[in-house]
């Protein structure tokens, strides 16, 4: 809730600067035309484009063996946060290239933060509890959002004219588990729809 | 089928039991062999169980080494960061470790890195196709040339980054561990069979191959209650298929764990060898044991059989009776009917050879008397007598027939105790006959002689003195064959030729005796000579002394025979009479006469013919009426002359014959009047016109003896009856003038004419002879 709150914050924050574009609506459903959430929708930056600011406040908990949430976007040179919220510690790490790092063994009292510098993936692991996964996205663009419970992302003041659109999901069967698609966007709402073919690891 | 009750019955049981026997081994056999497979089904179930465990052991060893590798921390951050010599470092240290026989890693992107530089580098399609399906693949894996248990696990970091892929050779190392394992003696073998390729073995070891094809074997699989068998006749043996699970799709593995039946079977081999062996013992013994108690059984059986063909030969049986069983209940009643067969036997035997009335010896006793007599003596030196009785009717009459049995008996004592060798038996009623050899005929007759001396004294029976007196007979059984009679039977004719010549004793006459045989050919040929004119009528003269003239004759029957010349007339006309050729022949004498009679007549002279009629044929009523229809035809006057013992067998009818005969015109004479036994009585009945006495009391008519007397009185008799009398055998001049004087009406004889015949009778008449004759 916190991070979807940041998220807003942010889109408003650029939605002011950018009054002059139009308004996406992206749809992300499975085949089955289920809602699939935790996609994350975003317009691949172009030269030119501004640049985002890296954000405040980013928290990836862990609670009952459990991250929280399973998706985070985080713009380029954003910090987030690691709080452990259970009684035992936790061993987080990723692999990920460009945001490759280890939280070796902290506690509940122990802080831990880690700056994203690179977009991309950064797949998050815990060494001692293997069924604990999320994955955060750093992005370099103004415009990204993660499709929520009703598989609907929003994209506001996007930047009129032809985009590309991208839409990721951590367990997508595509090349790089993303989709892309080109949209025209116009001033007011702008309606996209995605489908992502989900298969989760066994 | 058997000649001995024993053997069939051995036989029988025998078979029996090896029947019993066959079956029995069979249904082992059966069970054995349905055991044999249940039993190893059972064993290969539970092998191929532990091959499971074993196979199941050896993929979780594989893949928990495989996981725990895929879950180090540093080993996930060298495969993540693409680290690629601390990869492989770790790679060797964990084969190395648990000896796996390969390892590699392979990445999402199709990439493999491996200590074999051979599998480096793009990953094969299907062994990646198979992970990306099942990150935690197990089962039987081809890379290269080699076959293994392989094993993956996935890398995850926590998102999949590649898979770590074990495997553990397989080969014949790994089957020959497997078959120590199992508790049966098995054979194991593995069968893979790759994508659109065939089944093949994967066998090292030397010599261990089956030497089928691995098609053949994968089309011989016969599912069995969840069991895949597989049959190998070839190998006599059988195989339990166990799939095993693959690694890659498109890949098949099999275990073959293949179990020799040979094995199995040797020792139930065993069991039947056993069982035949004891087979084989107990049939001896039972043959043994059943030839044993059926020759206990059988054996009474065959000595009784053995009583009874002696029994049938005539010979003595008895069988000795042991036990107290049914075949010795047999036995004795046996014995009894042996001996009772054997006593009615010899009663019989007794019986046929002895004479009831008598208890002698019978002429078939003699008969073998004298077949014995054969075998050891001459034939000249054998000789039989028939000795008889004299007057032995008369005797029996005067005694009775009982004591005129004792009679002969006590006649036979003497004659046995006549003389040494005799055999001596009742030949018929009134004679005894005696068999016996001798040196010649002379000491023979001499022996017979004594004999009959012997017997020829009085016999007292009863108190009553009895004269006997015998003829005896004699033959010798060298003589005479062609008298087709038995010596006995010479014997017997020589009785009566002894009897005839008044001698005591007397030898077979074959001379006297004639011959049967010869008698039916005089016979025939006689039948034949009276068409041939061989037989013809001689006439003689009777004169009539009251007219002094020839005015009948006597027609007397003459055969001149071409071979045998004359034959006399009482040759063959007792003969004739004997055989019942009379009919025929004074039928024939009767025509004959009547045919003269006309010649005569023709020639002018009228002569009574006197035709001679046998006493049989007057009482007989066809011949009377042929007679008198061919006298009364011709117009004949004939004479039928017979004797007085004619009327005697049927007086009525032979009576009534002469009278009818009287009436028809035809004379009656009686013959040979004084010769038989003359009855006044008959004489007076018969209607006779003439009497003929007997030339015996003619011929010596004046020598001065009796004979005139009787002559004279029989003439007075003659005419005191209103007959006429004629005097046969008339010699001489004197004899003619005595009859004359006597009164006599006819004479008859050679003085006046022997019988002539009709030439000769006619020139008589005509001759001055008889003029002469007629004028004395």
């Amino acid at each position: 809730m916190l991070g979807r709150f940041l998220i807003s914050a942010a889109t408003s924050l650029l939605f002011a600067a950018q009054a002059w574009a139009g308004d996406i609506v992206v749809r992300v459903t499975t085949p089955d035309g289920k809602p699939l959430p935790d996609a994350v929708v975003f317009i691949p930056a172009k030269p030119g484009d501004p640049k985002p600011a890296p954000a405040d406040g980013l928290r990836m908990a862990q609670a009952s063996k459990q991250f929280a949430p399973f998706v985070l976007i985080a713009p380029v040179g954003s910090t987030v946060e690691f709080p452990n919220l259970d009684k035992f510690r936790h061993h987080v790490y990723s692999f990920s290239k460009g945001n490759k790092f280890e939280l070796e063994l902290y506690g509940r009292e122990e802080k831990r933060v880690i700056t994203f510098k690179t977009a991309g993936v950064a797949a998050l692991g815990c060494n001692i509890h293997d069924q604990m996964v999320a994955f955060i996205r750093v992005v370099d663009t103004l415009w990204a959002a993660k499709s929520g419970a009703d598989g609907v992302a929003r994209l506001p003041a996007a930047p009129e004219g032809s985009r590309r659109i991208d839409a990721w999901h951590p367990y997508a069967t595509a090349k790089d588990q993303t989709v892309t698609q080109t949209v025209t966007v116009s001033a007011g709402v702008t309606t996209v729809t995605f489908v992502l073919d989900i298969a989760p690891p066994r | 089928m058997f000649k001995r009750l024993s053997s069939e019955l051995t036989l029988i049981y025998a078979a029996l039991f090896s029947a019993v026997l066959l079956l029995i081994a069979g249904a082992v056999w059966v069970a054995v062999e349905a055991n044999s497979r249940q039993a190893v089904r059972a064993e290969m179930t539970s092998s191929s169980a532990v091959f499971d465990r074993i196979w199941k052991l050896r993929a979780d060893q594989l893949q928990q080494t495989a996981e725990i590798l895929a879950r180090d921390f540093g080993f996930r951050e060298a495969v993540a960061t693409g680290d690629d010599e601390t990869m492989l470092s770790a790679l060797d240290n964990i084969q190395s470790r648990f000896g796996f026989d390969t390892a590699l890693i392979i990445r999402p992107d199709g990439s493999a890195i491996s200590l074999d530089d051979e599998l480096t580098g793009r990953a094969d399609p299907a062994l990646l196709a198979a992970v990306t399906t099942n990150p935690d693949a197990s089962g039987v894996l081809t890379l290269g040339d080699a076959t293994y248990q392989a094993v993956s696990a996935p890398v995850r970091a926590p998102t999949l980054i590649g898979w770590v892929v074990f495997g553990q050779r397989l080969g014949g190392e790994q089957l020959g561990e497997l078959e120590q394992l199992s508790a049966i003696p098995l054979s194991a073998h593995l069968y893979v069979r790759h994508e659109n390729q065939e089944w093949a073995a994967l066998e090292d070891r030397p010599g261990r191959a089956i030497g089928i094809a691995g098609e053949d074997l994968a089309s011989r699989a016969v599912e069995t209650d969840g069991d895949i068998l597989i049959n190998m006749p070839e190998r006599n043996s059988i195989g339990g298929v166990k799939t095993l699970q693959v690694f890659a799709e498109g890949t098949s593995a099999a275990l073959l764990l293949e179990y020799s039946l040979t094995m199995n079977q040797a020792h139930y081999r065993d069991m039947l060898a056993t069982i035949a062996l004891i087979g084989a013992i107990g049939l001896v013994a039972l043959v043994l044991g059943s030839w044993f108690v059926s020759r206990r059984v059988t054996g009474p059986i065959s000595g009784l059989r053995f009583a009874a063909d002696q029994l049938t030969r005539g010979e003595v049986a008895e069988v000795a009776v042991t036990g107290r069983n049914e075949i010795a209940e047999l036995a004795a009643n046996f014995n009894v009917m042996s001996s009772e067969i054997t006593a009615r036997e010899q009663r019989i035997l007794h019986l046929a050879r002895h004479d009831q009335e008598t208890g002698l010896p019978n002429l078939r006793a003699l008969q073998e008397a004298l077949v014995a007599l054969r075998g050891k003596t001459q034939p000249g030196n054998i000789f039989g007598a028939i000795i008889s009785i004299n007057r032995f009717d008369q005797i029996r009459g005067a005694i009775g027939h009982g004591l005129f049995s004792r009679l002969v008996a006590e006649v036979a004592t003497r004659a046995s105790h006549s003389g040494e060798g005799l055999h001596v038996g009742r030949a018929t009623t009134g004679t005894i006959a005696v068999v016996f050899a001798a040196e010649s005929r002379d000491a023979a007759e001499a022996a017979i002689r004594a004999t009959a001396q012997a017997i020829s004294s009085p016999v007292t029976l009863d108190g009553d003195r009895i004269d006997v007196m015998v003829t005896a007979g004699l033959a010798c059984d060298a003589e005479d064959a062609k008298a087709h009679l038995e010596l006995l039977e010479r014997a017997e004719v020589a009785v009566e030729q002894a009897r005839a010549q008044r001698n005591i004793t007397g030898w077979f006459d074959p001379a006297a005796y004639g011959d049967p045989a010869t008698t039916l050919s005089l016979m025939s040929s006689m039948i034949h000579g009276l068409s041939s004119g061989e037989l013809f009528l001689a006439h003689q003269p009777k004169l009539d002394l009251r007219k002094d003239r020839v005015n009948s004759a006597e027609a007397l029957l003459r055969w001149r025979h071409p071979q045998r010349g004359m034959i006399r007339p009482d040759a063959f006309i007792d003969m004739a009479e004997e055989t019942g050729h009379i009919r025929p022949l004074t039928d024939w004498v009767i025509d004959r006469a009547i045919a003269d009679q006309r010649i005569f007549h023709k020639a002018g002279h009228d002569v009574t013919v006197s035709v001679n009629v046998s006493g049989r044929l007057i009482a007989n009523e066809q011949f009377a009426e042929r007679a008198l229809r061919q006298i009364r035809r011709s117009g004949a006057r004939l004479c039928f002359e017979i004797t007085e013992t004619a009327v005697i067998d049927n007086p009525r009818l032979a009576l009534d014959v002469m009278n009818e005969l009287k009436q028809a015109g035809v004379g009656i004479s009686i013959d040979d009047y004084g010769s038989g036994l003359s009855s006044l009585s008959y004489l007076r009945a018969i209607p006779a016109e003439e009497l003929k006495i007997d030339k015996v009391f003619v011929e010596n008519l004046g020598n001065g003896n009796s004979d005139t007397f009787l002559v004279k009185s029989t003439i007075d008799l003659a005419h005191s009856l209103g007959m006429k009398l004629t005097a046969e055998g008339v010699e001489t001049a004197d004899v003619l003038a005595i009859l004359r004087a006597m009164g006599a009406d006819m004479i008859q004889g050679y003085f006046i004419a022997k019988p002539l015949t009709v030439d000769d009778f006619l020139a008589f008449m005509q001759s001055p002879a008889s003029k002469a004759v007629t004028a004395l």
